[in-house]
């Protein structure tokens, strides 16, 4: 069949519309057409993903095995969130307790959802089973039981879209455990075994790094950014390259962005930074968190002694 | 056509779906996921042709912008797609044009390679539209290993898809989405059904004892034979490799159940001095015995209505043989021809067609054509040299063939006859034994050398000439002769090239042929003038 001219037109046709399509979502990607026939397509595929998944967990897992799973899934993550208010780090004790009776009813909320989806190789973007009927909104953070997941973008009636936090676009304030300095981290992108090695690089010039610190998501205004206070990684290696004003260094993602099944969802924020309640104790202490916090000029002018510093 | 539509459409939505829910999600080393999409769109495209495969491949990439994870700009996956259905789709005359034995293996590879083109410009599209959204350093991961897992998924999907086509185009008798998935205009088995028997049966050597009932047929097994527009050639039919390369005979029925073979008003007179089991019609091979058909009994001379006509012209009519003895031509049927034309008209030998194209099936006359392209041809019977793509190449279906079978056809010494040399001698045949060659490819050889049987330039009423200039050259061909692309000096070391005899076999010719300097006048013209080197 050779090329006609009837061809070569229908040709250009569809190369134009596909062109105006992406310059029309590239300018205002909330365009009320398109983003009516997104939720109209999606809500669409959106069913079938999720008979294609809840089959697919079927074949793989007998039903009881499936449901207990994600039961115990569910707990674990619900715990995790309870931990986060409860567990509060002995440094800033008095302080966040203090807080925490005055802003007592205020609890992270989180609502459990599943993955259905996942976007094409480069798009780090996955698809929940929740929408905007159960609560979904746009924004929300997104964590699981080893920390930050992403955040959502597209909400359509029965899901929603993710963008995962290790995707190359996506930059993330954190703060580092001990200090309390904050830098920003990006991630790498879809690689091997899904845990890429992250990228940290501080904000301030005076910040000391250790390998083992961990980091938590940064203080933010709310509806910014992400929730602060969830765990994101552990540094494995500092970067050091001539001429850099900041410390730089290798994070290990405490999420394994590529074997994601049930996940949550923030419905409500806390009220306030809950610091690094939410860190997953380190197999072996080191001893390095007490030179850190006796080293740090600006120690807390407070009559309060932290236990580390008392002998 | 709604029903294969239909197909495609579900098979492509289902495509998707597994795509995000089921194959993103892997955990594969690379990093990379198998891009089932991908390869389903261009495999379909090569089996529908461009325009439907870029239909296909916009609609499916547009699914995949909008569909729940969806893509950060929508309309991406829509451009990719559509390019690599289109080119997918442009692929697939060259797979049409190949032999029958490799077709599947070239457009495997062919569907690897526009696979692999479509996941690079994916990915550039993606770097260009959106830079920080990937890094070189994931590309490099992900993108050799994506590439891998689809050339592994290429061979499977293209399978399917053929199968799958192959049913569709068995099932219904007209396959609506256009030429049907692998090309059938028509298959042999719907042919059938329609009434069309061929008209033009060939019996294979070592027929069954007279009078042979219908033997069961065997189902026939489908096979990956992407070869678009042959006609029964997706079906596959199952080739008996078992059996030894048998000479075949030459029957040439008039169409009519039960009718004999070539003169049948001759057959009746001779009958006596040639003996009754010989023809005087055969030419090929003398000694064998002469089967009617190996499906009929024989029937008696009266039974012959109609009589044949050797027909070495290509019009109707014009210097034909035996045209007086057609008796029969007030019945709506037409005497049987051998045409060594192609074109009607035109008196080349060689050029494709099938006479009955345009007529209506109930006046489609058998022919036998010289090398004939099968592409062109919608449902009547072909005899070509030697080419293993016949149409009717099956163990239970005899075959003509004029070379041996088992020799490739390049390996085949040019066979032709030649009416006329060359004043230069060149060898350069105008018709390739083993009719594999295209419409295309046999444009592009007539530029490079005249063709050998000059017949149309002959006034009209002698040797079939019908005075269409047809093999003269197309005015808008004239044009894609080769340009001087640079120019050297006489003494410049390039020259030694062209001059030498040791140069001339490494590209000297070619360097002559790009070469514009004040030389180039005899050398350009040269095939033309006649000139000299």
């Amino acid at each position: 069949m050779r090329d006609t001219r009837r061809t070569r037109v229908v040709l250009a046709a569809l190369l134009g519309v596909a062109l105006i399509l992406i310059v029309v979502s590239y300018a205002d990607s909330s365009n009320p057409v398109l983003r009516s026939v997104r939720t109209a397509v999606g809500s669409v595929f959106g069913g079938a993903e999720h008979a294609a998944s809840s089959a697919g967990r079927f074949f793989s897992r007998s039903g009881s095995d499936t449901s207990q799973v994600t039961s115990l899934q569910k707990q674990v993550l619900q715990l995790r969130a309870e931990l986060s208010q409860a567990r509060i780090s002995k440094a800033d004790y008095a302080q966040l307790h203090a807080m925490l009776l005055v802003a007592g009813a205020d609890q992270v909320k989180v609502m459990a959802a599943s993955v259905i989806a996942a976007g094409q190789s480069y798009q780090q973007t996955v698809t929940l089973d929740a929408g905007s009927g159960d609560g979904a909104r746009v924004g929300q953070t997104v964590l699981n039981g080893q920390g930050l997941v992403g955040k959502i973008t597209a909400v359509t009636a029965t899901t929603s879209t993710v963008q995962l936090a290790n995707a190359t676009s996506v930059v993330i304030g954190v703060a580092v455990t001990p200090s309390g300095q904050l830098g920003w981290v990006t991630g790498p992108g879809r690689t091997t075994g899904g845990a890429g090695v992250m990228h940290l690089q501080m904000l301030s010039s005076a910040a000391v790094l250790q390998p083992g610190d961990q980091l938590v998501t940064g203080p933010s205004r709310s509806g910014q950014s992400f929730v602060p206070g969830v765990p994101v990684g552990v540094i494995t290696k500092l970067v050091s390259k001539n001429g850099a004003l900041t410390e730089a260094a290798d994070v290990r993602p405490y999420v394994n962005y590529t074997a994601l099944s049930v996940v949550g969802i923030v419905m409500t924020p806390p009220a306030h930074n809950p610091g690094f309640a939410a860190v997953p104790p380190l197999p072996h202490p080191l001893p390095a968190v007490t030179v850190t916090v006796t080293a740090r000029p600006t120690a807390s002018p407070g009559a309060t002694p932290t236990p580390s510093a008392s002998p | 056509m709604m029903r294969t539509a239909s197909v495609v459409v579900v098979s492509l939505a289902v495509a998707v779906v597994v795509q995000v829910s089921v194959l993103n999600r892997l955990l594969l080393p690379g990093g990379g996921v198998p891009d089932l999409v991908l390869v389903l769109v261009c495999a379909l495209a090569m089996a529908s042709g461009p325009l439907n495969g870029m239909l296909i491949g916009f609609g499916t990439g547009l699914c995949l912008d909008l569909a729940p994870p969806g893509s950060a700009l929508v309309g991406q996956y829509a451009l990719v797609f559509c390019l690599a259905g289109w080119a997918a789709g442009r692929l697939r005359q060259v797979t049409s044009h190949t032999a029958r034995h490799s077709a599947g293996l070239v457009a495997t590879a062919l569907l690897a390679v526009v696979v692999a083109a479509g996941e690079v410009l994916s990915v550039v599209v993606v770097k260009v539209l959106s830079p920080s959204a990937v890094t070189l350093s994931q590309l490099r991961l992900v993108l050799p290993s994506t590439i891998a897992y689809n050339l592994v998924l290429c061979p499977l999907v293209l399978s399917l898809v053929m199968l799958a086509s192959t049913t569709v185009a068995q099932r219904a008798p007209s396959v609506g989405l256009p030429r049907g998935l692998a090309g059938a205009t028509r298959s042999r088995r719907a042919a059938k059904r329609a009434g069309q028997l061929p008209e033009l049966h060939l019996s294979r050597n070592a027929p069954p004892a007279v009078p042979h009932v219908a033997v069961p047929r065997q189902r026939s097994r489908a096979r990956l034979h992407p070869a678009a527009g042959v006609p029964g050639s997706a079906t596959g039919l199952h080739y008996d490799r078992t059996r030894p390369p048998a000479p075949v005979h030459l029957r040439l029925a008039g169409g009519r159940r039960g009718d004999g073979a070539v003169g049948a008003g001759l057959a009746g007179a001779r009958r006596g001095a040639a003996g009754q089991d010989r023809h005087p019609g055969m030419l090929a091979t003398r000694s064998r015995p002469f089967r009617p058909h190996p499906d009929r009994p024989a029937v008696p001379a009266q039974a012959q209505r109609r009589p044949t006509t050797i027909s070495f012209a290509g019009r109707r009519g014009d210097g034909s043989l035996g045209r007086t003895l057609a008796t029969g031509r007030s019945t709506p049927l037409r005497p049987a021809a051998i045409s060594f034309s192609a074109h009607r008209g035109d008196g080349s030998v060689g050029q494709t067609l099938t006479t009955g194209r345009l007529a209506p099936v109930t006046s489609r006359q058998p022919a036998i054509h010289f090398g004939a392209h099968a592409a062109l041809s919608s449902s009547g019977p072909q005899l070509r040299m030697g080419a293993r793509r016949s149409a009717i190449a099956a163990s239970t279906v005899p075959r003509l063939s004029f070379a041996a079978n088992h020799v490739p056809v390049r390996n085949r010494t040019p066979a032709v006859p030649r009416f006329r040399r060359g004043p230069s001698g060149r060898k350069s045949p105008a018709i390739v034994p083993g009719g594999v060659l295209g419409d295309a490819t046999f444009r592009a050889r007539r530029q490079q050398a005249a063709p050998r049987l000059r017949l149309s330039r002959v006034p009209p009423g002698m040797l079939g000439g019908s005075g269409h200039p047809v093999l003269a050259r197309p005015p808008g061909r004239a044009r894609a002769r080769k340009q001087p692309r640079f120019s050297y000096g006489k003494r410049s070391p390039l020259s030694a090239l062209t001059g030498s005899r040791v140069g001339r076999r490494f590209g000297g010719r070619w360097l002559a042929r790009q070469r514009a300097g004040g030389r180039s006048g005899v050398w350009l013209l040269g095939r033309r003038t006649g000139g000299s080197r």
